[in-house]
This record gives C-alpha cells, structure tokens and sequence, in this order.
C-alpha cells in the first residue's frame, strides 16, 4: 500500500478504522499507549505554554484596549487567540513536533530492523497494527490537549487579568461564555482533529517508506515535519477562512 | 505443507538475481539454500515467507499459488508459516511476553487469555526464556533474541518453519538443542527451508539442498 503513494495510503487507513473492532485484540494496547504519550505525557508542556499565552494577551492587549474604552473586548481576543486560531495551531504545531516526529522515527526504524517484515510474517498487518491506532490515538488526543489548552489559558488569562482589574470568577467566566458562539468550538475541534489525522497519516507514511538504511530516518522526519507544517498551515487558514464566511465577516 | 516455487525471477536493480528458479520441497523434508554472501539467500527467504513478491513467478502451497489465496486461506497460510529472522525480528517495545502473544492475539482471539499465557509460558520455558518475559526485547542477549525469535515463530505449531541464517547467534549448547528440535520437526512432518552455509545444518538436516551462485546448482542428500 505504501508503494502506492499518499493518498492511497491514507483512504486504507480510513477504511481500516471500520474495522479497528476487529483487530482490538492487537491494536488496543498501542490505542492506548499512543493517547498516553501524545494526550497525558504532553499536559506540562501544554499546560505550561496555554497559561502563558493566556497571560499574555491579557498584559499585552487589556491596557491598550483599556486606554481606548474597550476593556470588553478582552473576552473576545481571549477566544479568538485561545479557542480559535492560535491556541489550536499551537496545540497542533506541539504535537507534531513532539509526536510526530516520534512516529516517523519509531516506524522508520522497525522497518530497518525488520520488525515490520516479522509483523507481516505472522498476519498482522502494519496498518491495522501499527497505524490505524495511532491515527486514532492521535485524534483523541489532539481533543484532549485542546481542551487542557483552552481550560489553561483562560484560567491563565483570567489570574492575570485580576491584577488589572478585580473581577468574580462567576462574573469573568459569565462574560467569557457571552461572547462564546457555538461555531467556535465546532471550527476548534474540526481544525484539531483533521490536524490529528494528518499528522498522524503523514508522520507514519513517512516512516514505513524508510527503505533499508538507518540514516533515512531523520530525512524521512524532516519531510515528514515539512510536510505536516503545510498541511497545518493549509487546515488552519482553510478552516478560519470558513469561518469568517459562515459568521458574516 | 509441500512449498512449490515455480519459475522464480527476481532483479535488484537491474541485476538478476533469480532466473527461471524452480523447486519444491514437501512435507518432512528441508531445503536447505546456501551460497556465498551477497548471492541472494536472504532474498529467497522474503520470497519463501511471502514478504516480498518475485518480479515473475509464483510460489504454491499444496498446488495453490498464494497470489490467488482468498483472505482467510491466506490467514490460514499465515497461521501455518513459521517465519524466523537472522536478526530476531522482535517488536522492541513490546515485552517479550508481548512479542510471544502477538501471534496468538492475531490467529485465536476468541481462545482466553489465561490459555494463551499458559502456551506463552510453556514455549518460553522451552528455551530457557521464563524470566525474561517481562522484560522489553531490547534488553535480551543476541542469542536471547534469537532464540525467542524461534519460540514465536514455533508458537502456533506451524507446518513449515523458513529461517534466515539459522543459529547464527546461538551458543553451541542451544545450537546442538535447536538442530535436535528441528530434526524433530522434520520427523513429524513439518517442512523446513533454512538460508544457511553451515555445515551441521546442510549434512544433519538437508534433504535438498539448493547452492545459489551465478548458475543454481542443487543436490539431493
């Protein structure tokens, strides 16, 4: 399948979600360990990064817009940066360099030591195996992240705003949902999760086309890192430009 | 399981490895496919054990090309096709207890867990491996990963064993242990296909034995 190019490729994987019932018995544990590196060992990193943004735009935007009378529209930067446009682009950019590219490399070095030969010596197949559950993993923990961010970086946003201006948390959150609109969390999940499955398509097509050599590995990761930035970028910018059509702008 | 391999061809690159190769071995009998480095041993055993398919030609398991195989016939040729690797071919992260019921998991999913790990234990016991289960494959020995790589592959009591450079990291107490197995396999029916120069294999093992250098040579034993 992998000789047949991308796009091949990807619809198999598809397909062969349909039947990850069937092949649980294999693919369940590396499900498991696939939303356990990328969804749980990432939430520091996340973490860490969601509370700083929040923080961020808050010291850098609420003075400005204070000073021209429009400190309300703080809640509505504090969305379209941390639910929207960057807190999902972050997200995504973290998970591909960090779990991406550890696909790309893990793959690439079972095909050198024939590990995925021996897979297909006793009937397991390698996508079903080895890339179908990643795909999925990778999705789920992409949501996951992104509600860890989102949860982050308004609570970040909002500690730093208190040192502005007093506000109730109930008071804050009440503002927060008010300027919320249902299409911001739909383009958020879409963006994060079209952005799991292709980073997770790209990352492992990478690597099972590593041929012989171990030093094919950081070159198949460096297309495989190039490759999933421009879909990013594509999916990202994309997704915004619906959005913005589908509210009016 | 009589294995036909019929008018093989194959090039790497433009070079001709196999040209028009045809052999056959059947149940209880080994082939035995030696040769100097480089001359296409490790080729054969892909094409034996059905990882790579040749350029032209086809390989038959009981009159039946494996081309033409449904998915559950060739599940079943799966099943029955215990394929071992110069190089172990062990999952690194999985546990060698992972790695032993991987083929299991794959061919008896509806058998209990408790009896797959009681067919683990048994094998891994068999070649001395009880205590290494819980420990991730990397961590074993070369001779370790070897003979594990052989543990797995004789599982699921396959009908025809293929291995690429048997026992070449196996020390020569299991060597000798592992021959007496193999013969054993033999007498039971089991066919075997060993990519091997050694001399204790070919004179205690082959029944044909097939010399692949610029013109294929085979002699019977």
């Amino acid at each position: 399948m992998i000789a047949y190019g991308f796009l091949p490729f990807s619809a198999y994987v598809i397909s062969d979600f349909i039947f990850f019932h069937r092949n649980r018995s294999i693919s369940f544990d590396v499900l498991v360990r696939q939303v356990r590196f990328t969804g749980v060992e990432a939430l520091g990193l996340v973490v860490l990064i969601a509370m700083l943004i929040g923080a961020l735009i808050i010291v850098q935007g609420y003075p400005l817009l204070a000073a021209i009378g429009q400190g309300n529209w703080i809640y509505d930067i504090l969305i379209s940066t941390i639910v929207r446009d960057l807190g999902p682009f972050i997200v995504c950019f973290i998970v591909l360099a960090r779990s991406g590219t550890a696909i790309t490399t893990e793959l690439g070095n079972m095909v050198v030591s024939k590990e995925i030969d021996a897979l297909i010596s006793m009937g397991v197949s390698p996508i079903s195996y080895l890339v179908a559950p990643r795909v999925l993993g990778m999705v789920i923990s992409l949501v996951l992240l992104m509600s860890y961010f989102v949860a982050c970086g308004i609570f970040g946003g909002y500690l730093v705003s208190n040192a502005f201006q007093s506000i109730p948390v109930s008071t804050f959150f009440a503002r927060l949902i008010g300027e919320l609109h249902w299409l911001d969390i739909v383009i958020m999940l879409v963006k994060v999760a079209l952005s799991g499955l292709f980073i997770s398509l790209i990352s492992s097509y990478h690597g099972l086309t590593v041929n012989r050599a171990i030093t094919e590995v950081p070159q198949r990761n460096i297309k495989a890192v190039g490759r999933g930035l421009v879909s990013l970028c594509l999916i990202h910018v994309g997704l915004t430009l619906l959005y913005l059509v589908l509210v009016g702008n | 399981m009589n294995i036909e391999f019929k008018n093989i061809n194959h090039s790497i690159k433009n070079r001709k490895v196999f040209s028009d190769l045809n052999v056959q071995v059947g149940s209880g009998q080994c082939l035995v496919i030696s040769g100097r480095s480089g001359c296409g041993k490790t080729l054969f055993f892909s094409i034996a054990s059905d990882i790579i398919r040749p350029d032209s030609g086809e390989m038959l398991i009981d009159n039946v090309s494996v081309k033409s195989m449904n998915a559950q016939s060739y599940s079943e040729f799966r099943r029955n096709l215990g394929v071992v690797f110069q190089l172990s071919g062990l999952i690194s992260n999985l546990t060698l207890e992972e790695n032993l019921m991987l083929p299991l998991n794959r061919h008896y999913k509806d058998v209990c867990k408790l009896e797959k790990l009681a067919r683990v234990k048994s094998i891994a016991r068999e070649f001395a491996l009880e205590h290494y289960l819980a420990q991730r494959t990397e961590q074993l020995s070369s001779g370790q990963a070897s003979l594990a790589g052989l543990a797995r592959a004789l599982l699921l009591k396959p009908k025809a064993v293929v291995w690429d450079a048997p026992m070449t990291e196996i020390d020569d107490q299991w060597s000798h242990y592992v021959l007496d197995l193999l013969l054993c396999l033999k007498e039971k029916g089991t066919t075997l296909i060993l990519c091997s120069n050694r001399k204790e294999v070919i004179d205690k093992l082959a029944d044909t034995q097939l010399e692949l250098n610029s013109t294929v040579c085979f002699s019977e034993h």
